[in-house]
């Protein structure tokens, strides 16, 4: 059990003026970066890397944690005002508050996910922290041969569950690899894949290539749209959000509960995150609705389901990441970079080492979730000049701050042309359905992949069979083969579905 | 930019190619068969694998009729204007990289998103300004705030 002493170390720590400060300027920053449309919460996040690398971990995992949480809700406004999704998460129920607004009911759509924004967010906040600590003590006992399962499993999950198109989400996962292969071997020393350049030594650095995947393709996306795209008429939102919510919380509590009990475990699952837990929970929602024909229409209850379970996902993601070191999203996955730099190796021991920082990690995550309402608020009645930042200023000076952000990590160039070069491949791949998610994650799974395979052989003596020898390494092995083989039948039946298809179209 | 399955596919398997090459020359550890080589040929044979199967689905494609195009430029990046703003993008990153070190980031990042802004049809006052308050700001925070030595460059008597 936790002490009074550690909570009072923890309360002391999130709760200073600095703290705060940050909190309440990266929670302004992330509503910014996800009422706009084109720009995500996993960019916020990004952009804020270079900035928390100079802070001290709690005020840095602060900003990170209030800016995404935020950016997350703040998807919604241009959802619902223009039917453009700030964020991917909250594509799933765009039609919804989206046509909610055009019959007048503007903030009602808006007010009631902000509201269960903020309640789901608080559940997956609630789940991880009861989890967390309970699942770290179990995973104390971990060795190589477990967290080795334990990538694989991540790795796997990045394929499986949350692509579309697993064949080229599993490209998408191996360039990851192959970018976390570049430098010294962490077994040998043997430098790989440098090419005589002596920057690449220490390996491909994480930051610059996460702002060129999640902001340099965007931006490029943006300026070659920007004169043929026309300029969005944002209409005026007046009048009370938070009037009625008290019904709609009564109404639907069962919605809300499922919703963000569902979200916390799909955002727990590895490498599925707050988009696909909207996805998700609008569609069990819309399964068992009484009034499924009203989904797509501006159906309230899709839109508690879907707004809960985004959120909820994001304390959900936080498990994994701070627990066994795995990310839950792309989000998580640079949240577990930030904790490697800041020397707080995410794992069940940072829960013995620095419990104080957790716990100040676990009172900020609360804290963000309710000045998520009056933030909110706020954003949404700003929301028409927001919204009006003409694009042409907005993205020379986001490509500006990625420039700096680049260089800040590595006091050279170098970041900012591995920012480029990582930035052109991902606008290109991502161009053609590779998802981007899965890089990243493979670029920071990839490096606990392989010290954990080679330690374990080293101790194991080269003996494959150890991986099972062990009962929870083996429990975890089987559960990989398991998803492996629950993905091949359905990939098959799919292929055999397709060709039977195919058949029927020639004979007609 | 769209490209065919089958080019990407050939991208890929020509990668996968080169990692096996690259890592047959990795040492192992001693007494290992395992060592530095292992994942990059195992994500070399990976790459092999995937690169046939997506070039694969081109031809199953081609077979059901449909024709396949190798490379197509979207709506946007065709018009003379998108294109323009594209390479700009580009360009701005690139100048920095190149002269960032030698004038500064301050007169490179001026002068580069000045261009740029009034290229997006910005007007001129507004792009100076613009300019102005973006490289101010990023210097700001990043080398008063954060400590970051951006490069001084010729205003290295001046800051």
């Amino acid at each position: 059990m936790i002490s009074l002493d550690v909570l009072s170390q923890a309360a002391s720590l999130a709760f200073s003026v600095q703290v705060i400060a940050i909190v309440i300027a990266a929670a302004a920053f992330g509503m910014f970066v996800g009422a706009m449309p084109g720009l995500t919460a996993t960019m916020a996040t990004a952009l804020l890397v270079p900035v928390t690398f100079f802070m001290d971990p709690v005020p840095a995992l602060a900003a990170i944690v209030a800016a995404s949480g935020m950016a997350i809700y703040a998807g919604d406004i241009p959802g619902a005002l223009l039917r453009m999704p700030g964020t991917p998460a909250s594509a799933a129920y765009v039609e919804d508050s989206h046509q909610l607004a055009l019959k007048g009911k503007l903030n009602l759509s808006l007010g009631v996910s902000l509201t269960v924004s903020s309640v789901g967010g608080l559940f997956g906040v609630v789940i991880l922290i009861l989890c967390a600590p309970v699942l770290a003590e179990f995973a104390l006992n971990f060795t190589s041969f477990e967290f080795f399962w334990l990538a694989t499993l991540g790795l796997s999950c990045a394929i499986f569950i949350a692509a579309r198109d697993p064949l080229k989400a599993a490209v998408s996962l191996f360039i990851g690899l192959a970018l976390s292969t570049v430098g010294l071997d962490p077994a040998s020393g043997h430098p790989r894949f440098t090419f005589g350049v002596v920057d690449l030594l220490a390996g491909v650095e994480f930051v610059p290539a996460m702002i060129g995947l999640f902001a340099i393709g965007e931006i490029l996306r943006g300026a070659i749209r920007l004169h043929s795209d026309p300029v969005p008429q944002v209409p005026p939102t007046r009048g009370p959000l938070f009037k009625g919510m008290g019904g709609i919380l009564r109404k639907y509590p069962r919605n809300i509960l499922r919703s963000s009990a569902l979200g916390t475990v799909i955002g727990a699952l590895p490498g599925s995150g707050a988009d696909i837990a909207a996805w998700m929970a609008y569609a069990v929602s819309k399964r068992f609705s009484k009034t499924p024909e009203e989904y797509g229409k501006g159906s309230v209850e899709g839109l508690v389901d879907a707004s809960s379970a985004n959120n909820a996902a994001v304390g959900g993601s936080w498990i994994p990441a701070l627990v066994f070191g795995i990310p839950g999203d792309s989000i998580t996955a640079i949240v577990i970079g930030v904790l490697y730099m800041k020397g707080m190796n995410p794992g069940p021991t940072v829960f013995l080492i620095n419990p104080q920082l957790i716990y100040a990690v676990f009172m900020i995550f609360i804290l963000t979730n309710i000045v998520m309402l009056p933030l909110g608020w706020a954003t949404v009645k700003v929301a028409r000049t927001v919204l009006s930042v003409p694009r042409r200023i907005l993205l020379p000076l986001v490509l500006t701050f990625c420039i700096v952000g680049s260089f800040a990590l590595t006091s050279s160039s170098f970041g900012i042309a591995l920012m480029l070069v990582i930035g052109l491949l991902g606008w290109v791949m991502e161009d053609n359905g590779f998802p981007m998610a899965p890089i990243i994650l493979g670029l920071i799974l990839g490096q606990l992949f392989e010290r954990t395979f080679v330690t374990s052989m080293i101790k194991a003596d080269g003996d494959l069979l150890a991986f099972f020898e062990r009962p929870i390494a083996a429990g975890l092995g089987v559960f990989v083969f398991l998803v492996w083989g629950g993905a091949l039948i359905g990939a098959v039946l799919a292929a055999r579905r397709r060709r039977m298809a195919a058949e029927m179209d020639a004979r007609l | 930019m769209q490209i065919a399955d089958s080019v990407l596919g050939a991208v890929c398997a020509v990668l996968g190619a080169y990692m096996l090459y690259a890592a047959s020359g990795f040492p192992s550890f001693p007494g290992q068969p395992y060592g530095a080589a292992l994942l990059p040929s195992l994500l070399g044979v990976a790459f092999i694998v995937s690169g046939v199967l997506l070039a694969l689905r081109d031809l199953r494609a081609r077979r059901l009729g449909s024709t396949i195009v190798l490379f197509a430029i979207q709506p946007a990046l065709k018009d003379r204007r998108g294109a323009i703003s594209g390479a700009l993008i580009i360009a701005v990153v690139l100048m920095q990289i190149l002269f960032g070190d030698l004038i500064g980031f301050i007169p490179v990042s001026l002068v580069m998103l000045t261009v740029i802004l009034l290229w997006f049809g910005v007007r001129v006052l507004a792009a100076l300004f613009f300019a102005a308050l973006g490289t101010g700001m990023c210097w700001w925070l990043f080398s008063f705030v954060l400590k970051v030595p951006l490069p001084r460059g010729i205003l290295d008597g001046v800051l």
